[in-house]
C-alpha cells in the first residue's frame, strides 16, 4: 500500500461534447510502485493521454479516485493541487517549451513559479543542464535545438522542482530511433540515480520493452492487460496485447495471399523450443516444401516468441507428416 | 530644356515659400501627442480586457461563458459605432474629463474609448496564437492562472502583440485625423481647415504626406521590433 506512489481506483472519465458522451476511460484500476518505470500502451484514441492527465489532475475523473502517496486528489484545494503538481514533472511529445525564452530560463521557469531565489535558480538550472548534457546550450533558444535536445531541456525543466514522479506523454514519439534510445537511457538513469518514478505513455512496444518494469495495455478506454513487462511479452492474453507485441497481427488470413490455395496453418512459438530448427526439421520430416506466408517473432531473454503462417504442400500425405512432426515437437498450431 | 528646369525650380520655390512651417510642425506635434497618449491609455485598458476575454473564452484557463459573453457584447457595441459618431456621443464625458470639447486633449477620451475595445480584440487574438501545449505544461508545473498570464501568455505572444500594436496605432492615427472634423487639432484639423474649407490644395497635399510618413514610421518601427523580439526566427 505505502509502496505505491500513484493508485487509481475504479476510475471513469466521460467527456460531454455537445449532446454526445464520449467514454474516454472506464473501470480503470492500477497501482504504480514507488521507484518503478510504469508503461501505458495503447492505440491512438485509447485514452492514454486522458489517463496520464488524471495523475496530476489536469483532468478530473467523472468518478473514481486518484491517490498520490495515499492522498485522494479530489480532496485538495486548487492551491494545494498546484503545490502537489510541483512534485510531479511532466514531459510531452511536442516538448512544450517556451519558444520566446532561452534554454536556461525554460529550466528556471518552474523554480520561478515556486519563488526560489534567483541565484539558486541559476545554480540549479546549470546543474540540471549539465545532467542532461546541454551545458553548452544555456543561452540558445528552443528553435535552435534539435528534437532530442528540446526533450532534454524539457526533462531538465521537469526535474527542476525535485519531483517524485515524471509523467511522459509520448515523449519519444516525435524522435528518430537513435534519439529515442538516448532519451530513454536518460530517463532510466534518472530513475535509477535519483529514484524518480517514471510513467511512460507510448504506442511503441519497443519503448515499453526497453525500459519499463510494468505495463498496462489500454484498449477502448479499458485496461486490457496489466502486469510485469516480461510476463506480458511472453504470453499476451488479449488480441490487443498480441497485436501490440507481435506487430501487425494478421487477423484475416485471406489478405495474405489470395492466389495460394493450399491448406494454411498458424504456428505459435511460446519460447519453449527456440533452440530447435523446427521449420527445417518439419520440412525434412515430410520430404516436401512448405511456403512461409507470414512470420513475426521476437527474442525475449533468449527465447523466441511469435507466430508464423505457412502453406502446407498440396499432397495430403506430406501435409499430414508435417502436422505430425509439429505435434510431436509440442508446437501449438491450428488451421486457418 | 533649361527653361523647363528653371520653371520647375521656380514652382518649387514658390511652394516652399508659401509653406507655413510653424503650422506643420505644431500640428504634427499635436498629432503625435494625441496618437501616443491615446494609444498608451487604450493599451492600459485593452491589454487587461483582452486577457480577460482570452482566459474566460471557451476551453481556456478560466472559462466563464457569462463574463465572456457580456464583455464580448460590450466590445462589439463600441466597435460597431463609427468613430465620428462616437466623438459626438461622448462629448459630455469628454467635457467632464478634460473640461473642453475642442483641441487635441478633447480627442483623447473618444480615441481611447474607440481604440481600447479594438485593442482588446487584437490582444485576445494574439493570445489565442500561443501554443496550448505550453499553457498545459505551465499548468502541470503548478503555475497559477496569474503566473500563466504574466509568465507564459504575455511572454510567448510578444511578437504578435507588437504586430498588433502597429495595426492598432495606425488605426488610432486614422481616427485622430478624423477628429480634425470637429476641431480636434493635429494634422487632420489642418487638412480640413486649409485644404477643405479654404481649398488650399498644397496644404492638403503636405498634410497627407506627413500623415503617410507617420504611418510608415509606426509600421516600420513596430514590425522591426516584432521581428527582432521573435526568438522563433533563427538569425
Ligand atoms: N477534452 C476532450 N473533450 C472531448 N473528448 C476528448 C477530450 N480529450 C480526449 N477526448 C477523447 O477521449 C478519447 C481518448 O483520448 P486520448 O487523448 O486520451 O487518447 P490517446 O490514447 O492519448 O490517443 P493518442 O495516441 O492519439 O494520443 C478520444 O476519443 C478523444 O477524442
Ligand atoms: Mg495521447
Amino acid at each position: 500500500m505505502e509502496n505505491n506512489i500513484i493508485e487509481i481506483k475504479n476510475l471513469k472519465k466521460i467527456f460531454f461534447v455537445a449532446e454526445n458522451q464520449i467514454v474516454a476511460l472506464d473501470d480503470i484500476n492500477l497501482q504504480i510502485e514507488k521507484g518503478s518505470i510504469f508503461g501505458i500502451i495503447g492505440l491512438s484514441g485509447a485514452g492514454k493521454s486522458t489517463l496520464v492527465r488524471m495523475m496530476n489532475y489536469l483532468e478530473k475523473p467523472t468518478c473514481g479516485e486518484v491517490l498520490f502517496e495515499g492522498m485522494d486528489l479530489s480532496k485538495l484545494t486548487e492551491k494545494s493541487l498546484r503545490e502537489l503538481r510541483k512534485q510531479i514533472g511532466m514531459i510531452f511529445q511536442n516538448f512544450n517549451l517556451l519558444e520566446q525564452v532561452n534554454v536556461i530560463k525554460n529550466v528556471m521557469f518552474p523554480l520561478e513559479i515556486s519563488h526560489m531565489k534567483k541565484e539558486d535558480r541559476i545554480e540549479r538550472a546549470k546543474y540540471l543542464l549539465k545532467l542532461v548534457g546541454l551545458s553548452d546550450k544555456e543561452k540558445a533558444y528552443p528553435s535552435q535545438l534539435s528534437g532530442g535536445q528540446k526533450q532534454r531541456v524539457a526533462i531538465a525543466r521537469a526535474l527542476a522542482t525535485n519531483p517524485k514522479v515524471i509523467l511522459c506523454d509520448e515523449a519519444t514519439s516525435a524522435l528518430d530511433p537513435k534519439t529515442t534510445s538516448q532519451i530513454l537511457e536518460l530517463l532510466k538513469k534518472i530513475n535509477r540515480e535519483m529514484n524518480v518514478t517514471i510513467v511512460i505513455i507510448t504506442h511503441q512496444m519497443s519503448v515499453i520493452e526497453s525500459i519499463c518494469d510494468r505495463v498496462a495495455i489500454i484498449d477502448n478506454s479499458k485496461i486490457a492487460e496489466i502486469g510485469d513487462v516480461k510476463d506480458i511479452f511472453k504470453n499476451p492474453k488479449t488480441e490487443i496485447g498480441k497485436k501490440l507485441i507481435f506487430g501487425n497481427y494478421v487477423e484475416n488470413i485471406n489478405e495474405l495471399n489470395l492466389s495460394s490455395n493450399g491448406k494454411k496453418i498458424r504456428l505459435a512459438f511460446d519460447g519453449t523450443n527456440s533452440n530447435e530448427p523446427i521449420i527445417s526439421k518439419m520440412v525434412l520430416s515430410a520430404n516436401s516444401n512448405c511456403n512461409i506466408l507470414y512470420a513475426n517473432a521476437k527474442e525475449i531473454d533468449g527465447n523466441v516468441f511469435g507466430e508464423m503462417i505457412i502453406e502446407l504442400p498440396k499432397d495430403e500425405e506430406s501435409a499430414e507428416k508435417m502436422k505430425e512432426y509439429l505435434k510431436k515437437s509440442n508446437v501449438t498450431f491450428w488451421d486457418v | 530644356m533649361i527653361f523647363l528646369v528653371l520653371n520647375l525650380n521656380n514652382i518649387i520655390n514658390q511652394i516652399i515659400s508659401s509653406l507655413d512651417f510653424e503650422l506643420y510642425i505644431n500640428s504634427t506635434i499635436e498629432s503625435i501627442f494625441m496618437i501616443f497618449t491615446s494609444s498608451f491609455i487604450a493599451y492600459l485598458i485593452g491589454i487587461p480586457l483582452g486577457v480577460v476575454l482570452f482566459i474566460t473564452g471557451k476551453d481556456s484557463i478560466s472559462q466563464n461563458d457569462f463574463l465572456y459573453n457580456i464583455l464580448s457584447i460590450i466590445v462589439n457595441i463600441f466597435r460597431s459605432i463609427p468613430f465620428i459618431i462616437l466623438l459626438i456621443l461622448v462629448m459630455p464625458f469628454t467635457k467632464f474629463v478634460v473640461h473642453t470639447v475642442i483641441g487635441p486633449s478633447a480627442v483623447i477620451p473618444p480615441l481611447v474609448i474607440s481604440a481600447a475595445p479594438y485593442i482588446a480584440r487584437m490582444v485576445e487574438q494574439s493570445l489565442c496564437e500561443v501554443d496550448k501545449g505550453v499553457i498545459e505544461a505551465a499548468k502541470a508545473m503548478g503555475a497559477s492562472n496569474f503566473q500563466i498570464i504574466t509568465k507564459v501568455l504575455l511572454v510567448e505572444s510578444k511578437p504578435s502583440l507588437l504586430v498588433g500594436a502597429a495595426i492598432s496605432i495606425t488605426t488610432i492615427l486614422g481616427y485622430s485625423a478624423m477628429a480634425g472634423a470637429v476641431g480636434g487639432g493635429g494634422l487632420g484639423d489642418v487638412a480640413i481647415r486649409y485644404g477643405y474649407h479654404r481649398y488650399e490644395q498644397v496644404t492638403m497635399f503636405v498634410t497627407v504626406i506627413l500623415l503617410l510618413i507617420m504611418v510608415q514610421i509606426i509600421q516600420y518601427v513596430f514590425m522591426k521590433l516584432a521581428k527582432k523580439s521573435d526568438k522563433r526566427i533563427i538569425n
